[in-house]
C-alpha cells in the first residue's frame, strides 16, 4: 500500500489563502486604528477652531454689546487662513429662536376661543377668556425669545480623500441678551 | 522527500515567515504611532481643560469705591494697622508666563480653611530628569498673598511642550474694537485694576518619541466675568487712593488694587 506523504498543492494553496486572509484582516485592523486616531485628531482640531470662532463672537459681544450678534447676518462662510487649518472651511448661521410650543398653543387657544363663543360660559373665566390669556402668554414668550435669544451654529469642515470630500462637525451656541430681557415690555 | 521538494518547502516557509515578521513589525510600528498620537492629543486636551477652567474663572475683586472701602484700606495701611499687605486679586501675564487669581480652586479635604479662590500660575520649566525637554507647570495655592511668582503646590501638566505663549485681549485700542497685547498687569500701569476680556494660549507640543512630530494649537478663552469697573470709575478710584495714601509696600498694589477685606 502506498502511503500518501506530504501535502498536495491544493492543501498548500488553501493554507496560504487562509494565511493571506488573516494577514489582510490584521493589517486592515491596523488601518482602522490609524484612521480612528486621525479622525480623533481632526475632530479635536475642529472643536478648538469652532470654539475659537465662538470665543471671537463672545469677545466682540462684550466689546460692542450683544447687538453685535444680531448684526452678524444670517449666514456667513469662509476658509481658515492658519497653516494648521489649510483647506478647512467654516460656516456660521445665526437664527432667531422660536417658542417651540407656540404653534400648538395657538391651535389650542383657537379651539378654546371657538368653544367659548359657541357654547357660552363653559370655562371658569367664561367666553374664551382662558384662551385669550394663553394666547397672550404665548405671544409674549414668543416675542421675548425672538428678541433676546439667538442660536449660533458654527460648522467646521475639513478635507478628506485628497480634498474630494469633506467631514464636518457642528457647534451650536445660544446667546441671550439680558438687557432685552430686563427691558422687555409685554404685549397686552 | 526529494531535494526539489525540500527547496520548495523552504521557499514557502521563508515567504510565510517574511510575511508574518513584516506584518508583525508594521503592526507594532502602527501601534506605537497610534499610542504616541493618542498620548499627544490626550496631553493637549488635558492642558486645554486646565487652561479653560482656570482662565475662564479668573477672579477679580476690586475695592468698593462707593463705600470708601479703598480709602479706609489705604488709611489703615498708612497707620500701620495692616502689617501684611494682601492683595485680593491680580492678573499678571507676559508672553511666556501667566500669574493670576482664580475662583477655580477645588477643596479636597472637608473643613479645610480654603475657599474657591486661589492664585494660579502657568509657565514652562526644564524637565530636571530630561535635559532638552520642557514641562508645562502649574502652580496653585489657595492662599492669595503678595508673592505672585512664588509659593503653592507645583504640578507638571504635560511634558514635551516646545513653546507656550499668551496674548491678552483689551477692549481698548484699534479704534476701540479691542486689541490683543503681549503683556498684562492689573497691579500697575495701563491695565491697572482691570482683567483682560480674554486670553489666547498658543501651545506647540512635540512628541516625546519623534521630535519632528509637532502640533500647534491656539485657543482663545474668554473670562466669564472680568468684573472690571468702567474706566472713569477706575481713574477716579486710583487718583483718590493715591492722593490720600502712601504707596503700597509691594509692587502689587500700586495703591488701588488693594484688598477688598
Amino acid at each position: 500500500m502506498k502511503l500518501n506523504k506530504g501535502f498536495t498543492l491544493i492543501e498548500v494553496m488553501i493554507a496560504l489563502m487562509i494565511l493571506a486572509i488573516t494577514l489582510i484582516a490584521l493589517s486592515s485592523g491596523q488601518g482602522v486604528a490609524l484612521s480612528s486616531t486621525r479622525k480623533a485628531k481632526l475632530t479635536t482640531m475642529a472643536t478648538i477652531a469652532a470654539k475659537n470662532m465662538m470665543a471671537d463672537i463672545e469677545i466682540m459681544s462684550e466689546v460692542k454689546g450683544v447687538t453685535y450678534v444680531k448684526d452678524l447676518g444670517e449666514k456667513a462662510e469662509g476658509e481658515f487662513t492658519d497653516d494648521e487649518y489649510k483647506g478647512w472651511k467654516w460656516t456660521r448661521e445665526v437664527k432667531e429662536v422660536t417658542f417651540p410650543l407656540s404653534a400648538i398653543m395657538k391651535m389650542f387657544t383657537a379651539q378654546e376661543k371657538a368653544a367659548g363663543e359657541s357654547e357660552g360660559e363653559q370655562t371658569p373665566l367664561g367666553g374664551g377668556a382662558e384662551a385669550q390669556i394663553l394666547d397672550l402668554v404665548s405671544t409674549n414668550i414668543e416675542k421675548l425669545m425672538k428678541d433676546s435669544i439667538r442660536e449660533i451654529t458654527v460648522t467646521v469642515s475639513w478635507p478628506v480623500k485628497a480634498g474630494k470630500a469633506f467631514s464636518s462637525m457642528k457647534l451650536v451656541y445660544y446667546v441671550v441678551d439680558f438687557e432685552t430681557v430686563q427691558n422687555f415690555v409685554p404685549v397686552m | 522527500m526529494t531535494l526539489i521538494e525540500v527547496i520548495i518547502a523552504l521557499a514557502i516557509f521563508s515567504i510565510i515567515s517574511v510575511f508574518t515578521v513584516s506584518s508583525t513589525d508594521i503592526g507594532m510600528r502602527i501601534k506605537k504611532k497610534v499610542s504616541d498620537q493618542s498620548d499627544y492629543y490626550q496631553a493637549l486636551r488635558t492642558i486645554l481643560r486646565y487652561f479653560d477652567r482656570d482662565i475662564s474663572l479668573a477672579y477679580h475683586a476690586f475695592p468698593d469705591t462707593k463705600t470708601g472701602q479703598m480709602e479706609r484700606l489705604q488709611a489703615a495701611k498708612t497707620n500701620l494697622l495692616l502689617t501684611v499687605y494682601t492683595p485680593s486679586s491680580y492678573f499678571k501675564g507676559t508672553k511666556e508666563k501667566l500669574f493670576f487669581t482664580s475662583s477655580s480652586h477645588q477643596r479636597i479635604y472637608k473643613d479645610t480653611n480654603e475657599t474657591d479662590t486661589c492664585k494660579v500660575s502657568y509657565y514652562l520649566e526644564q524637565d530636571p530628569d530630561h535635559p532638552g525637554i520642557d514641562n508645562l507647570v502649574k502652580r496653585e495655592s489657595p492662599f492669595i498673598d503678595d508673592k505672585i511668582e512664588e509659593s503653592g503646590a507645583k504640578y507638571v501638566i504635560a511634558s514635551g511642550v516646545q513653546s507656550l505663549s499668551f496674548r491678552y485681549f483689551s477692549p481698548k485700542g484699534v479704534t476701540d474694537d479691542g486689541t490683543w497685547t503681549d503683556r498684562w498687569d492689573s497691579t500697575e500701569g495701563e491695565y491697572i485694576n482691570t482683567f483682560p476680556l480674554a486670553v489666547e494660549v498658543t501651545i506647540v507640543l512635540e512628541s516625546l518619541q519623534n521630535k519632528d512630530n509637532k502640533l500647534k494649537v491656539v485657543e482663545k478663552i474668554k473670562l466669564l466675568s472680568p468684573n472690571n469697573l468702567d474706566s472713569t470709575a477706575i481713574t477716579t478710584a486710583t487718583s483718590t487712593a493715591t492722593s490720600t495714601a502712601q504707596p503700597a509696600s509691594t509692587s502689587i498694589g500700586g495703591g488701588s488694587n488693594a484688598a477688598a477685606q
